[in-house]
Order: C-alpha cells, then structure tokens, then sequence
C-alpha cells in the first residue's frame, strides 16, 4: 500500500462512526476503477484514434461501447454493495495470542446475485461471499483486555472487474481477550472451610428459604396461599438447604513481588485461576478494588475480571 | 457458485479466436492459423495443467513467423503489415499468461484485436460479427471476474445491453474529424470492383460477370428512366490503336453547364476510381467535398483519399453539352494511330461522302447498325489491329469493342471523338428508394463533338438496344443473379429477400458506416443545434443523458422494498382501517390491543375484527405456520372488505 493510499484509509477511517449495524448505501460506498478498468480505457482511446484516423464507423461504436462498459461498471459495482446489511455476533471471548473469531452477518435481498469479499482493512484477501450468511473473521490478538472489531473491508469488483466498489466499516463488538497463563509454582493461599468469605450456594432443599414470583412450572403445591389472600400476587415458596463445605482457594494480586510488572502478575493469577477450577475449588480473587468470589466451575468471571484489568477503553 | 478459473482461461482464449475469425479473408491465411494453433496450444497447456515455456524460447520462437511475415509481406506496419504482427505478438503473449493480471492484459488485446477486422471491412455482417465477438469478450470478462459460470453469459449480454445507450449517444454527438491525424496508409483497390485507368479490349468485360456492388445512388424528389442512367467515370481520348487511355486534355476546365428546369437532384455513396466519382451526364452543379473538372467529371476535392465517399450532385440527363473547342482540341481529339488501316479507310470514305457533319455522323451509325455485330461477353480474342479485326472479321464484342470502333471511326471521317467509361443503368430498390449500380453495369461509350457540342452515341444501343433498357443479366447469361451453391436462377421471394438485403446495407452505410463529420454537421443542424461544437456536442449529451442515460442509471439503482408477504400487507391494513376509522391503532399493537382499542366499533364490526384477529393469531403461531400459507390469501381479502366507519369525534378512544 502506498503512503498515499495509507493516509487516504486512514483518514476515511477516522471519520467513521462506530456502528453496531449498518446498511451501505451511497455515502458509505466508494468506487474506482480497477487497474483492468483503466487498461481497457487504454484500449478504448487506441481504438478511437485509430478510427478517428482511418474514418472507420464501426471502430466509433467498439470504442465507445468500451468505454460505456466501464462507466455502466460503476453502476454495477455499486449494485453489489448497495443495500448490505452488516452486523457482528457476539465472539467467543479468547486467549491472548490466538484468533479471535468475530461473526460476521452479511445481508441482502434475496435473489440477487452478488459476489463479494470481505476482510480486514489492513489484510489483503478476505473470505468470498455469494450469498448472504455469517462469516467467521479471524484476527489475531496480540495483548490481554478487551479488543474492540478493527474495521473492515468489504469489496467487489464483480460482474465486470473493471470498477472496484468497497466500503469501509468500523462495528462496534468487542471480545474479551484473558491473559496468557503463564504456569505459577508458588501454592496458591488456602482460607480456611466455611470462611466467613464463603457464599452460601442455594441448593434445593426440606428449609424454607424465601418467596419467589410463581411460574407455571413450579406447580400449585408451591403457592404460597397467605401471601396471595394477603398481597394478591401469586408467589412461590422456596427451600433451600446450605451447601456441603468446600476448599476455598484465594488469588491475590498482592501475592506477588512488588517488581512485577501487572501483566506478569496477571498472567500468573490466570494460570491459578484456572489450576484452582481444574481442582474443583471455590475461588476468592482480589485485585486492587475489587474482590470476586466465584464458586467451582465458575471461571469466566474471574477470567473476564483479569481481562478487564485496567482496561478502561481499549480500541 | 463462483466459477472455476480455469473455465475463464478458455473463455479467454476462444473469445480471441472468434474475434479474429474475419481476418482470415484479409490476411495470408497462415497467419491467423498460427494464432488459433497458438491458443489452441495455450488452451492444451491449461487443460493440462503444464509449466509455460521459458520466455527465451518464446523469444525465439517468435523471430521465424516475424521473418516469414516480412518476407510475405514485406512490411510489418501499415494495415496488413500492422495487423499480422499484433495477431503474432498477441499469440506469443498467450504463452506468458499466469495470473488474473496477465489474463487480463489478454483480455483486453481481444478488445483491440476486435477493432482490426474493421479495418477491412465494415458492411452489415461484419457488424454482426463485432457484436458476436464484444458479446464473448465481455462474458470471458465476466468470468475472470469470478462470477457464476451458468450466470455469466446473462450477466455479460445485460452489461452491454446497459451500456448501449451510452455508447450509441457518444456514436452521435462525439465530433468526428474531417481527415485523418496522419496520412492514410495506400489501401489496395480490389481489381474485381474497380475501373481500370485505361480501354483495352476485356477490361470491361472481366468485370462485367461480377455483381459486387460499385456505388449507390438516392435520387431527390424526380426519379430518373432507365435509359437516362449514364454514370460518367473516366473519359479516354488517346489511341494507340489498341488501348485508350486519358492524354493530357489541354481542356478549358469545367464547363459549368446552366441548371435548367427538371434537373435531378441526388447523393451518391462511391469509393473513387482512381479519384474520379461517377455522376449522371450531365453535372450542373457538384457539392461539397467534390468539384467539377475538365470532360464534364467529378473529381474528390482530396484526390488522393481513396475512401468511400457520399456526395451531393445535380445533374441534367442530356445527350449532349457544349463545348467550345480550340484548334488544337480538334487536332488532339483527331489522333489516329496508324493501325487499323480498312477502318481508317471506312472513315475517310464517309468523310468524302457526306459534307454535313451531322449527315456524316448518321451515315456512321446507320452502317455500324448494319455491320450485323454481335453482343456476346466472350468474344474471340483479339491481336494486332483490333479494330479491323473486330468491325470485319469477327464482329463479335461488347461495349468496349463498340465504344472503341466507333470512336476510331468518327476520328478516321474527321469528327473529333472520344471514349466514355463509367456505368449505365442500375437496379433501383423499391424498399429503400435507391439505386444500386453494380460492376456488372460497368459501361463505355463514345462522344462525338458536333456543331459545338459533346454528343454522346452509345454504338451499344445502336446494336444491342436491350442492353440499355433492360439489366445486362438479362443479356448476359455471365452476369445473371444466381442462388449461390444451387447455381440456378432465383426464384421469385429469393428477389424479395435479396432487395431487402440491400436495403438494409444501404440504410447500415447511410447511416453507420459514412456518418462522418458532414453528417454529423448535417443531423446538428437538423436537430437545431447548429454547428458541431463544444457548446452543441455538451448539449447533445446532457439531452441525451437525460434522456436516454438517466432513466436507466436511476432503474438499475432503484432498489425494491422487500416484498411484504399477506398476513404483514393485512396486519398495517387492519391497522389503518382502524386509524381511519378513528381508532387509535398502532402498527406494533398486539391482537388483544386492538380488540381493547376498537370496544366503540359497532358490535358486528367486532366482531368481524375479532374472528379476523384470531384467525391471524392462530395461523400466524400455530405449529409449522409459514407465511406461505395459502389461506392468508383469503384471510387478506376478507381485510380489505373490513370498512369500519369514522367513528364520532366525541366518542373517539383516547390515547
């Protein structure tokens, strides 16, 4: 890409709004010709001086029907990307150093025939698209926290390949991407069984607990018939029974050297936090303000926590 | 389904031989056959799936057919030369095509290979070709492109169809130029068609069999007869007693002849013969481009431009036009060689019998009339004194033959003579209005000069009458129209297809092929728009723009609005029945709401609206429900009928 061209998508790119969705249309779309389209323009102005020189009539019509072709391809090559409506799924939170897989929903009337290719702004290539559907876009993160969709390019040069038409899009999805675990010999703290930091973990059981608004499924034995002649509403008795205690892992951001830069620190308190689910452990996790208490098996939020670590407004 | 490249490559390919396909009637055959043995191996290697060869090779390889070239041609520019070197060049290009970029640069050689058949030639099949060859270009376009294979030829043939209205709006008001950039390589006349620049028995006689077209002519208003068709060419006025040719005329320049009443007005299309154009005897007044000289012709103003020419002419069909002639005139166009001695002495004989000119000139026609010469397009050959041998001994022989006894025997009895060469009669075609002279009706006759006129005296008339006022087939078994392959004459709807053939080449060179920038000027002026300018060519185009151009731009990005099934067209019916009704509905009200919001509808109404509502309900949701369903069909109509009335103001459902 030239310097050029780099400060031209630069700038185009700047003035774009992040969109949660959007539908192209004409102040979205841009069109150039392609280098075949300028060639065959070449070809066209060859054409006319020579009939322009030997008076051949029928030179005229091959000539300009040259140069009609390109001037209708503009028109075509903005067929292909007007009225696509684009949005991005929700991506599946990943590791950092891996591909993050952003999907991708690609929209348009049906029954019209397009062909496009769609990629990174910064990529050559892309996936190629003929009919509408969901793309899964692989980018590759480099750094923990949370990465925002790069913008990205949507082209076709079809059906002629002489004009190119393409549209930049700045989305609004972000994915989440977790420290790299980076192994932590040190043993991590253990509190003591039943701390006082323990959540109690509702678990059906014979004591009642509370009331809850009644569903259908729950069944007319569960009514609570008072609270009904009482309030007029239907609610539902609950019982509950304290959970059976269990090992309690602690994961300090204090824990470490002071030296440590976060991001080692972090790292470390992933591989912990994944080791303790691994162990089936209750999990207790302080950063620098804030204290997550994730129960066994409930990693995400504890993964999302670190990811989100300082992260204020990544782009 | 995008398609597979390799399908493109051939596209590619083929669509490069068939565009070049016409040139096998213009160039030394092995040329084009390389080229479609040079793709023909391309296309091998791909379906194979080979390694090209190195470019030295190619290199190589390419300086055997460039040398052979040279040596058959022995030029490599100008038109033939040109042509087969870029055919060569574009072959060997083949061999180095790897990616889409090299494909394309192919590609659009094809689209400048296209351009070459015109060159020579651009009658109506040619067209036709071109048109076959821009269709399979731009489909092989398409398919580099990566569209669908089964799609693609729709997707090109729509694509040109789009982009012709541009095309034929630039053909109109894109400002030709009256000449050409850089001086026009000499094209070669083909000896069928053309008049040759001097009389020898069988000059005329070898084209007499053909029926290639010469020139067409359209008459203004009068139409002329059959027998006042002289197309005066080429005048020969010196003898060396078996050939005429033109001797250097000390004439008195053009003799501007006075219009008189009745002159016909007329354009004729011609290529020149040699410079000279044919125009009916006699001119009185000649248009632009063209100008009147010496012997009543007409002459191309640029002579040597030998390129088809069309031309404005007024003419006064006459026998005769006056001329003053000098002394050394007569002498000139007294000239006799000393061969032909028995003729000579035929002439000198009348010469001593008759004083009167005019006797003497009727005196030689009526004994040429009894001389019982024969009109036959295959008269014995000739040698030595063709003229004796001809007027008796064989006395067999056409227009030439006649033309050229005749004129040596007014010159022997001392009547200064000369011979006429062009065209007489034609074929006039109904449909298009015009007439079409062919090189069968390539003619010669003499003019004898008489009491201070040119007198025109057609020894062919006087032997052969019908000649003249029936076609030369009907004479000349030669020159007849025949069915090509069956050999037999035609029958009659064969006549009917045949003129309507012509007509529409007439129309296609009328309008197409001769719209040069007298043509252009003259449709600017029709259409009001005055000269042919900057200002009046902007005009042009922003009209036909707008009218021709806007229209489709403005169709092909319309886009639909998605196509609402029934029971959403029914829903936002109901709903603004409702709100006409005076009923406080809302699109994204739900069934149970309108119900509420209609309580004030009469009671029927309701409940016409609740069994419509719980229809919708129940085939909207039910299990397997699609909106394909036919009874929402019904369901729609029964929508449509539902006319609540307006409700009163005061009873109106608040918000």
């Amino acid at each position: 890409m030239s310097r050029w061209r780099k400060a031209a998508s630069s700038w185009l790119l700047r003035r774009l709004p992040r969109q949660q969705q959007l539908v192209l249309g004409q102040s979205r779309i841009y069109l150039l010709p392609t280098t075949f389209g300028w060639g065959l323009l070449l070809v066209a102005w060859a054409v006319w001086i020579g009939a322009l020189n030997y008076a051949v009539s029928l030179a005229y019509v091959l000539s300009f029907w040259i140069v009609s072709l390109v001037l209708i391809a503009v028109v075509l090559a903005y067929r292909q990307l007007a009225g696509l409506a684009i949005r991005c799924g929700a991506p599946d939170d990943v590791v950092a150093g891996s591909h993050a897989l952003f999907p991708l929903q690609l929209q348009w009337p049906e029954g019209e025939s397009r062909l496009l290719r769609l990629g990174w702004h910064d990529e050559a290539g892309g996936v190629v698209l003929d009919r509408p559907g969901e793309v899964l876009l692989p980018r590759l993160t480099l750094q923990r926290g949370q990465m925002t969709i790069p913008p990205l390019r949507v082209y076709s040069e079809s059906p002629l390949g002489l004009v190119r038409a393409f549209a930049y899009l700045r989305l609004q999805t972000q994915v989440c991407v977790y420290p790299l675990p980076c192994a932590d010999e040190r043993a991590a703290a253990s509190l003591p069984d039943g701390g006082q930091l323990r959540e109690q973990q509702p678990v059906p059981g014979e004591l009642f607990s509370h009331l809850v608004a009644w569903q259908p499924e729950l069944g007319a034995r569960r009514i609570a018939w008072k609270a009904y002649a009482r309030r007029g509403v239907l609610l539902a008795r609950r019982f509950e029974e304290p959970q059976a205690a269990r090992a309690t892992c602690l994961l300090e951001w204090s824990a470490y050297p002071a030296e440590m830069a976060a991001e080692a620190r972090l790292s470390r308190l992933c591989w912990q936090l994944l080791a303790a689910a691994r162990r089936g452990e209750d999990v207790v996790l302080r950063l620098p303000q804030q204290e997550l208490r994730l129960t066994a098996g409930e990693v995400r939020p504890g993964l999302r926590a670190l990811a989100g670590f300082g992260v204020r407004d990544a782009q | 389904m995008r398609s597979e490249p390799r399908l493109a490559h051939f596209a590619v390919l083929a669509a490069l031989a068939l565009t070049v396909l016409p040139l096998f009637l213009q160039l030394p055959p092995w040329v084009p056959l390389l080229f479609a043995l040079q793709l023909g191996g391309r296309a091998w290697l791909a379906w194979q799936g080979r390694q090209l060869p190195h470019r030295v090779w190619l290199l190589l390889a390419m300086i055997v057919p460039v040398l052979l070239l040279w040596l058959s041609l022995r030029t490599l520019v100008g038109r033939e030369g040109g042509v087969a070197l870029l055919l060569l060049l574009t072959g060997f290009k083949a061999f180095e095509t790897v990616t889409l970029r090299d494909w394309r640069v192919l590609l659009g050689l094809g689209f400048f290979l296209a351009a070459t058949p015109l060159l020579f030639d651009q009658s109506l099949p040619s067209a036709l070709w071109l048109l076959l060859s821009l269709f399979v270009l731009t489909w092989a376009m398409v398919l580099l492109a990566g569209v669908d294979s089964a799609a693609s030829p729709r997707a090109a043939a729509l694509a040109l169809l789009y982009a012709m209205p541009l095309m034929l709006l630039l053909f109109v008001a894109m400002p030709r130029l009256p000449g050409p950039l850089w001086s026009m390589p000499t094209m070669d006349q083909r000896a069928t068609s053309g008049l040759s620049d001097s009389l020898a028995p069988g000059s005329i006689g070898q084209m007499i069999p053909s029926r290639e077209p010469a020139f067409t002519a359209q008459f203004r208003g009068r139409q002329p007869v059959r027998e006042q068709l002289y197309w005066r060419v080429m005048v020969f006025d010196r003898f060396d007693g078996a050939r005429w040719t033109a001797g250097s005329v000390p004439d008195s320049g053009a003799a501007l002849l006075p219009g008189v009443a009745g002159e016909l007005s007329y354009s004729i299309t011609a290529t020149p013969f040699k410079g000279a154009l044919p125009v009916l005897e006699h001119a009185v007044w000649a248009g632009e481009g063209v100008q009147q000289v010496a012997a009543q012709l007409v002459r191309r103003i640029d002579a040597r431009n030998e390129a088809r020419l069309r031309y404005d002419v007024r003419s006064v069909a006459q026998a005769a036009y006056p001329a003053a002639l000098s002394a050394e005139q007569r002498d000139h166009y007294l000239q006799l060689p000393a061969a032909n001695l028995r003729t000579r002495q035929q002439g000198e004989f009348f010469a001593r019998q008759f004083r009167d000119e005019a006797g003497r000139l009727a005196a030689l026609r009526a004994w040429l009339q009894q001389q019982g010469l024969r009109y036959t397009l295959s008269p014995p050959l000739l040698q030595g004194d063709v003229v004796d041998d001809f007027l008796f001994s064989s006395r067999q022989g056409f227009c030439e033959h006649f033309a050229s006894a005749f004129a040596t025997l007014a010159r022997a009895a001392g009547l200064p003579a000369r011979i006429v060469v062009g065209f007489q009669g034609g074929e006039f075609n109904a449909g298009g209005q015009f007439w079409l002279v062919r090189s069968s009706d390539a003619h010669a006759w003499t003019e004898v000069w008489l009491q201070g006129r040119w007198q025109r005296v057609d020894p062919t008339a006087l032997v052969a009458p019908s000649r003249i006022v029936s076609e030369v087939g009907e004479l000349v078994p030669e020159a007849q129209a025949v069915v090509p392959v069956l050999g037999r004459r035609p029958p009659q709807w064969w006549h009917t297809v045949h003129a309507q053939w012509q007509r529409a080449g007439f129309v296609w060179q009328q309008w197409v092929v001769d719209y040069d920038a007298r043509r252009q000027q003259s449709l600017f002026q029709r259409l009001g728009l005055g000269r042919v300018g900057v200002g009046s060519v902007m005009t042009l185009l922003l009209l036909g723009g707008v009218l021709l151009v806007l229209p489709l731009l403005l169709w092909l990005l319309w886009r639909r609005p998605p196509a609402r099934s029934y029971p959403v067209r029914g829903w936002l019916l109901l709903v603004s029945r409702l709100q006409q009704a005076g009923v406080a509905a809302v699109a994204s009200d739900t069934p149970a709401q309108l119900r509420d919001k209609a309580v004030l509808l009469a009671p029927v109404l309701q409940q016409q609206l609740a069994r419509l509502l719980a229809d919708w309900q129940q085939w909207r949701y039910a299990e397997g429900a699609t909106d394909a369903d036919p009874r929402w069909r019904g369901w729609w109509w029964q929508v449509r009928r539902f006319r609540p009335p307006r409700l009163a103001a005061k009873k109106r459902t608040g918000r």
